[in-house]
């Protein structure tokens, strides 16, 4: 493990080492800058981190616990903790952040909020936080994945935002993402553009990590005062990256192993998964210089997961910087196993995460023969599974 | 060849009072040789500058009409090596600058010196990518001027000033000027209103400035020309073939091309 070298620096002029940059038509310059300038300001204003803290004390339930899972630490041979996001109001880490852009949005005098999603959750948390500060929102949600999360549209519609079906490519997150694009390049002057994960281009990988590194610096925070050390690892699943960098964050310069899960979908070898970083070439989409799921033509290769959340070509550019650096391990999980994982958590510790959050579980169980008796490992719970009972019904029964 | 080729077209139509219109066409739509018989009709009804799109399955700056092409493209079996064997028949038919125009993955992913290479072999005469800014595209640009491309790069409504110097310093071609927030194919301004930005814009680069995204008749050519070097249309030209095939897309450029003939003698 590298301890010569510091991690977790802001982007220098927009790039982790050669990931990120802002790769944009020139229309969204203006726009990318406003907002750069507006999140730099709130860094150093103390009113902005004090409003933020406020809600998310007192409106998204933080901190949220740190868990010591007894029942599936025996079962490992080691001590388990799970730092529980899917507490979080809404049930998932996307509030975090949410809630941070959309007061950043009204501080930058916009009218007007849209965001992407994939398994919903993102949306929901954007809709949430827009009602709750009095602003338009329009959701841009993958046709495929307004079927398959049905329950979070309802929720996202219950909460007075719009949700536009897109019908385009493969009709999930990154089609998603495409449109919403689309429609900020149109209404730049009125609209703030929530991205829901340390992807796109600057300043949205820096900034998303940086609300996101609540969940790492309480975790660090409670498990100091629980075990008196540090832990021996962190896990977490990775599609874009968000809970990821999240918990890793406050963990980089200290001698923690960290670990990434990314979907291995139907298996590395069936071309259907979402493990950029694993089978991944670096590219550019959307905004972003990153590892990324590509054909020989360079074209953006179809992924796949089960999990919404994770079923995304590329990865935040930070994560690949890390991964090159090897400061971050990553490791890939399939659907079938995931499922394991989703059920393992939910009998054993009646936790009943989501499906993305199950990667991380499973490989942890997978893996448990790897670990010492004296270790100590938290694995990240980015969200609840309510959201997949369907899935995972339909997958068991068929 | 490159930038060479388009200062001599930019002299010519200045001497001759006419303004610039270039013509953007997807290559691989509706077919492989559809699209090149498109262009090459286009350039005979009167396009002054061919912009040859690459198809690509992320199309984020484009409307409707261009993701559908690019998606036809892609799986009419389009990548780089067809669009350069596109270029180089174009060019065997039509002494017309040609412009490669697609988004960076694909011309990356293929790697860039050896796209420098064979686009210069394929009687390519420059480059536009819309997601490539100045700041990112530094290199590439700088070595594609080295090279004797044209290089065009974007400017839209709201670009501020301080970048404004930056897309000059790069630029050896044509600006392309964004006319309206949007994507293409956007639904314009009045064309009054976009000729009024571009007077303003007109006086802060030091190229001619062409402008596109949303210029869909012979009319709106005309008012936007009094301001501009010219023109640049894509998604009418490709909604006219589609719609109501070759003939109809040809005549449709002819029509553009007249009323930028009378723009200057008109006032």
């Amino acid at each position: 493990m590298k301890v010569h070298k510091k991690f977790g620096a802001p982007p220098e002029k927009g790039f982790f080492g050669p990931y990120g940059g802002r790769y944009v038509p020139e229309t969204l310059h203006f726009a990318l800058d406003e907002l750069e300038e507006a999140f730099r300001t709130s860094l150093k204003d103390r009113n902005f981190k004090k409003e933020l803290d406020f809600y998310l004390k007192e409106y998204a339930g933080r901190p949220t616990p740190l868990y010591f899972a007894k029942r599936l630490s025996e079962k490992c041979g080691f001590r388990v903790y799970l730092k529980r996001e899917d507490l979080c109001h809404t049930g998932s880490h996307k509030i975090n952040n949410t809630i941070a852009q959309v007061l950043l949005a009204k501080h930058m005098k916009k009218k007007r909020i849209i965001a992407e999603t994939g398994a919903g959750q993102h949306g929901v948390a954007t809709a949430t936080a827009a009602a709750l500060f009095g602003l338009k929102c329009e959701i841009y949600m993958g046709k495929t994945d307004m079927e398959r999360q049905r329950l979070n549209v309802f929720r996202m519609r219950s909460l007075g935002a719009e949700v536009h079906p897109v019908s385009s490519g493969t009709k999930t997150l990154k089609d998603a993402m495409n449109e919403a694009i689309r429609d900020w390049v149109t209404n730049v002057q009125t609209t703030h553009y929530v991205i829901g994960s340390v992807a796109g281009p600057h300043p949205y990988p820096w900034m998303v990590r940086t609300f996101q590194s609540v969940i790492g610096r309480e975790s660090k925070q409670q498990i100091l005062k629980k075990e008196k050390r540090l832990p021996d690892a962190v896990v977490a699943c990775v599609g874009g990256g968000s809970n990821a960098m999240g918990i890793f964050h406050a963990f980089l310069n200290d001698p923690v192993e960290l670990i990434g899960v990314e979907a291995a979908g139907k298996g590395l070898s069936s071309g259907a998964h979402g493990a950029s970083l694993t089978k991944g070439e670096p590219g550019v989409l959307h905004g972003m210089h990153t590892y990324l799921l590509q054909t020989e033509d360079g074209q953006v290769q179809n992924p796949h997961s089960i999990a919404a959340g994770l079923d995304y070509p590329g990865v935040g550019p930070e994560l690949s910087y890390l991964k090159d650096e090897g400061r971050v391990h990553i490791h890939a999980v399939t659907d079938r196993q995931a499922i394991e994982g989703f059920k393992l958590l939910a009998s054993t510790e009646g936790i009943i995460p989501a499906l993305e959050s199950a990667h991380a579980v499973y490989w942890l169980w997978k893996n448990r023969k790897n670990f010492s008796r004296n270790a100590v490992v938290i694995v990240n719970v980015s969200g609840r599974g309510d959201k997949d009972a369907e899935i995972v019904e339909f997958f068991t029964n068929g | 060849m490159g930038k060479e080729s388009l200062s001599i077209l930019f002299r010519e139509s200045a001497v001759s009072n006419e303004r610039v219109l270039a013509v953007f066409a997807t290559v691989g739509f509706p077919s492989f040789q559809g699209s090149i018989e498109a262009i090459t009709g286009a350039v005979e009804a009167g396009a002054d500058i061919i912009e040859l799109g690459i198809p690509f399955s992320d199309p984020v700056a484009d409307g409707p009409v261009i993701q559908e092409a690019s998606s036809v493209a892609l799986q009419n079996g389009i990548n780089i090596e067809k669009a350069l064997e596109a270029a180089s028949k174009i060019k065997s038919f039509a002494d017309v600058p040609l412009m490669l125009m697609g988004y960076f993955n694909p011309f990356l992913h293929y790697g860039i010196s050896k796209l420098f290479t064979d686009a210069y072999e394929a009687g390519v005469d420059g480059f536009i990518v819309p997601d490539l800014p100045p700041e990112e595209g530094h290199a590439f640009y700088t070595r594609a001027n080295e090279l004797g491309f044209a290089t065009v790069l974007f400017l839209s409504p709201v670009t501020k000033t301080p970048r404004v110097k930056l897309i000059n310093e790069l630029t050896t071609g044509f600006v392309y000027f964004i006319s309206v927030t949007g994507i293409t194919g956007a639904k314009l301004q009045s064309s009054e209103t976009v000729a009024l930005m571009v007077q303003r814009f007109k006086k802060k680069v030091k190229r001619p400035l062409l402008v596109g995204f949303g210029i869909s008749s012979p009319a709106e050519a005309a008012v936007i020309g009094k301001a501009a070097d010219g023109v640049i249309v894509g998604t009418a030209f490709l909604k006219t073939l589609k719609d109501k095939g070759l003939k109809a897309a040809t005549q449709f450029i002819a029509h553009l091309k007249d009323a930028l003939k009378n723009t200057v003698t008109s006032i």
